[in-house]
């Protein structure tokens, strides 16, 4: 699988639920947060063989859900850890994360994929 | 190499650890496996300090640089004086990072972003990169063959 491959599978997980999903820091200072949306961030560990090829690549995902909602935050969490995880993902359990909004809360948690 | 650090501490991992740490105890000379565990911690933490401050110094949000003299409490809260943890008699951690509880959550933030600020990369290699696992690594393999052959030419 290409990273591509592996970023639109991650992608499309995410947004199953019709949540948006945008890259980290990639929101304007004038756009207005959505109610529901997630982010991700992909940082990656390559493991290099004896001859300097890349024998596998540890890919993580930094995935954040922002919502409007504390209610429901949780459970939606939850669910989409386990859909992703259904898709051959690990997830951590999440943690709390900033938000820019005080009308939102976040939620964070890495994904990683291990690709060879 | 990867669980040489988690989550805010550093412990010791590279190739032939046990080896070393076997030979040690077969030398039995007072406390020399102890001192080596923490040079050997005291050099890593230095190492993940100084990736960290330069990650630091580099730091930008929205692309101007951060001002971390505004309150100073999170560049205040990067603690240098953890003590060595022991957890058996020959396996020790040193954590190492901001302290949470004196103002360093916002290295976190700074770490992951948020919708409309970028994570800071150099950061997050700082504290979860290969490359400075494997520097980690390399620095306590030559400290523990350094005071290993002190010890055995009689030079220690």
């Amino acid at each position: 699988m290409t990273m591509y491959e592996l970023k639109n599978k991650l992608i499309t997980t995410l947004e199953s639920n019709g949540f948006p999903c945008y890259l980290q820091g990639s929101l304007l200072e004038t756009q207005e947060y959505p109610p529901k949306f997630f982010t991700y961030w992909t940082n990656a560990n390559d493991e290099v063989r004896y001859d300097n090829k890349i024998a596998y690549s540890d890919v993580r995902f930094t995935v954040c859900f922002y919502s409007n909602d504390p209610s429901t935050t949780d459970e939606i969490v939850e669910n989409k850890r386990q859909e992703l995880e259904a898709e051959g993902f690990l997830t951590t359990a999440p943690l709390d994360a900033l938000s820019d909004e005080k009308t939102h809360i976040g939620q964070m948690f890495v994904v990683t994929y291990k690709k060879f | 190499m990867a669980s040489i650090r988690r989550a805010g501490r550093i412990g010791l991992d590279f190739s032939g650890l046990d080896e070393v740490i076997a030979t040690f105890s077969k030398i039995e000379k007072d406390d020399a496996l102890k001192k080596t565990v923490e040079k050997a911690l005291d050099a890593s933490a230095d190492i993940v300090y100084s990736a960290i401050k330069e990650a630091m110094a580099k730091a930008t949000v929205n692309g101007k640089p951060v001002n971390w003299d505004r309150t100073g409490r999170t560049a205040a809260s990067l603690e240098e004086k953890y003590l060595t943890v022991w957890e058996t008699s020959t396996m020790a951690y040193k954590p190492v990072g901001f302290n949470f509880k004196a103002g360093g959550l916002p290295s976190v933030f700074l770490m992951h972003g948020t919708p409309r600020m970028k994570p800071n990369r150099a950061l997050w290699e700082a504290v979860y990169g290969k490359k400075i696992n494997e520097q980690i690594s390399e620095t306590q393999k030559m400290i523990f063959q350094e005071e290993l052959n002190k010890i055995l030419n009689g030079g220690g």
